[in-house]
């Protein structure tokens, strides 16, 4: 379980470039300078090639922070 | 080929791109050694572009600049000659536009037009894009890529969709067809066969709806990096890192097996399922030669072996005269490779090397990294594929002279061969039976008569540079005569070689503004031939004093006193210049020698 967490922040870490110890469920396109619009969507897509998953359209748009992301994939089964 | 960015092949994923580039480009561990500035406009947004293609730019060895033309504004970018694409001066500009953008309502509701509005609107949008890339060519000195569209693979007509003159798919293929017609001759304007690149790795898989409505992002992210790697095949040859020559192994590289230990007959090449194979993997080779790639062998085995195959196998599909170089003998595949780049006057950089063995190319890397050794797959099924996904055959422009480049280097092997068979120079002069041919200029030479002023630097008296416009423009008036020069000999034609511009000043008196000769016709008195044809044309038309001037450069020492022995007299001498004057009822025709001119 703690491994796919680690994934999970390893994917944010790579994406946006900042180090895993510094990544929380609340690390948020507000409080993180490179996790701006364009990144996001690279983002996103790169956690469902991971997980193979796949997010729909208005799930999407609700993402503020990384916690978002964490239901979402509890959602698809998905156990951090 | 940059070693920190070995990672990076072809199929690499967008993050692999993401993080190297965070890693090495961001971090400014820049490539030093050239920058092109690469623009791009697009009617959507572009995402991962910048990353992407900085990364392949760099994984090539050199480094490049983007500029990303703000969201969906490319038309005012281009129209508006205060904007930041034109202050950023780029080397290369690439237009993205997509379908829906473009034909909007004929893209929506097409059958709400008639079959002849949809026609006329395709015309309508060709001229407008066209003018559009035209307004910018005018302005800017860059290469322009456009990408054509994608033609949509659902129309609400469903089967019968080509039933209906002029539909949804037929207009948006007759869009591209149209756009490629119209600058199928410009070498500024490229059009990128965007709907070819997205069937070669599928059409579903070049679109995101989900991508596309919030962020309006067409190009999807794991297929970013491989637009930009076709983009790529665009830039090198813009800064000459295009490759010229393949040099190819024997066993097991052009037929299965070897041919020292296996039999004639075993080896395996011929119609079967193994033999087809290297059967069409030289197929793709000739095809490569026909559009003047240069091929070469080099192999360790015993020349009489290799010859055997190469000239009586039935099933050989490349022969002895498709090679430029040929090197078969037990030395080093190193050394060989460097004796060949020398015989051919071509750069080892302008090489790719095609081995089988992967000793042999671990060994090549080593020694020769700029070499270009192709990762051979162990299947040789495999092996067109491979050779058919390198972009560094890509050229920008593909001459007559180009396609036959291949030919003449083999005939330039087969004349030093002559040449070490005769006693004495005049001899070999003479055995060549060399006829030359003199035409004024037409719209057929004039792009090579252009190329010859860019590229020759030794046999060149004044060292102008002219686009093929200003050869139109001289050809046309009559204050200027243009000449080209062909050659011939019997062992093959070397082409349009040499290029003589004359300017008006009196009725009487004309300047050589430009005289000419490709280093390859050099040293066999062609010249002398070419310009006892022109002083007895010019005397026919009146002319009876030809002003000759040299000026000199670090390449074009060997034609400092060519003048002098025309029969000129020198009437100024300074460092910058030397003028020479002859008066044209004292040249002495004689100094023509063996050389038969062709009316």
């Amino acid at each position: 379980m703690i491994k796919l967490n680690k994934g999970l922040k390893k994917i944010v870490s790579e994406v946006l470039q900042i180090p895993v110890p510094q990544i929380s469920s609340e690390t948020s396109q507000d409080n993180t300078e490179s996790w701006t619009s364009v990144v996001n969507l690279l983002l996103i897509s790169e956690i469902e090639e991971r997980f193979n998953v796949e997010f729909d359209i208005d799930e999407l748009i609700k993402i503020k922070k990384l916690g978002d992301i964490e239901v979402l994939l509890a959602k698809r089964g998905v156990s951090l | 080929m940059n070693r920190k960015f070995e990672r990076i092949q072809r199929d690499s994923s967008y993050i692999q791109f993401h993080k190297i580039y965070h890693q090495f480009i961001k971090s400014k561990e820049l490539e030093k050694n050239g920058r092109l500035k690469i623009g791009l406009l697009s009617s959507f947004s572009l995402i991962g572009f910048e990353e992407c293609l900085n990364v392949w730019c760099n994984k090539y060895g050199f480094n490049c600049e983007i500029y990303i033309g703000p969201y969906g504004q490319y038309n005012q970018q281009i129209y508006n000659n205060q904007s930041k694409l034109y202050k950023f001066d780029p080397d290369a500009v690439f237009l993205l536009l997509d379908v829906e953008h473009l034909f909007k309502e004929f893209f929506k509701r097409p059958y709400t037009h008639s079959a002849e509005e949809r026609q006329s609107k395709v015309r309508e949008l060709v001229d407008d894009v066209s003018n559009m890339l035209l307004y910018l060519a005018e302005r800017s000195e860059s290469k322009i890529i456009m990408n054509n569209l994608e033609v949509p693979v659902y129309s609400p007509l469903g089967l019968l969709e080509n039933k209906e003159n002029y539909g949804l798919i037929k207009i948006v293929k007759e869009f591209n067809t149209q756009l490629e017609d119209t600058f199928r001759e410009s070498n500024r304007i490229y059009v990128f066969d965007y709907d070819l690149f997205t069937s070669k790795y599928g059409k579903d898989n070049c679109t995101d709806p989900r991508m596309k409505y919030l962020a309006d992002m067409r190009v999807p992210k794991e297929i970013v990096p491989k637009l930009c790697y076709n983009y790529l095949s665009y830039l090198l040859p813009m800064l000459g890192l295009n490759r010229k020559c393949i040099v190819l192994d024997l066993d097991n590289t052009l037929w299965g097996g070897i041919i020292g230990e296996d039999e004639f007959e075993n080896i395996a090449l011929g119609p079967d399922p193994l033999g087809s194979v290297f059967v069409d993997f030289q197929k793709k080779l000739l095809a490569l030669y026909d559009k003047g790639i240069l091929l070469a062998i080099n192999s360790n085995n015993n020349l009489e072996d290799a010859l055997k195959v190469i000239k009586e196998h039935p099933y050989m599909v490349l022969k002895e005269e498709h090679f430029a170089g040929f090197k078969v003998n037990w030395k080093s595949k190193v050394l060989n490779i460097k004796e060949i780049a020398d015989d051919l006057n071509i750069g080892l950089d302008s090489m790719v090397f095609i081995d089988d063995d992967p000793v042999n190319r671990e060994m090549m890397r080593k020694f020769y990294p700029e070499v270009l050794t192709m990762g051979l797959p162990s299947d040789p099924s495999q092996y067109s594929k491979t050779l058919e996904n390198l972009i560094e055959f890509n050229t920008l422009q593909l001459t007559e002279a180009d396609k036959r480049r291949g030919k003449m280097y083999v005939e330039q092997r087969y004349r030093r061969e002559f040449e070490s068979s005769v006693t004495n120079m005049q001899e070999f002069l003479k055995g060549l039976e060399m006829e030359i041919e003199i035409e004024p200029a037409n719209r057929f030479n004039i792009p090579r008569i252009g190329q010859l002023t860019q590229r020759t630097n030794q046999f060149n008296l004044t060292t102008k540079r002219y686009q093929e416009e200003d050869i139109t423009k001289f050809s046309k008036s009559d204050e200027y005569e243009v000449y080209s020069l062909r050659l011939k000999d019997k062992f093959g034609e070397y082409g349009l070689i040499g290029v003589l511009i004359l300017k008006r000043e009196t009725d009487i008196t004309w300047t050589i503004d430009t005289f000419l000769l490709s280093c390859r016709a050099m040293g066999k008195n062609v010249e002398k031939a070419f310009f006892t044809y022109i002083v007895n044309m010019l005397e026919k038309k009146g002319i009876s004093k030809l002003r000759g001037i040299y000026l000199p450069t670090n390449k074009n020492i060997p034609v400092k006193n060519l003048y002098k022995e025309l029969g000129f007299t020198k009437i100024e001498e300074s460092p910058s210049r030397t003028v020479w004057l002859l008066d044209c009822k004292n040249y002495d025709e004689s100094i023509a020698g063996y050389i038969k001119i062709i009316e």
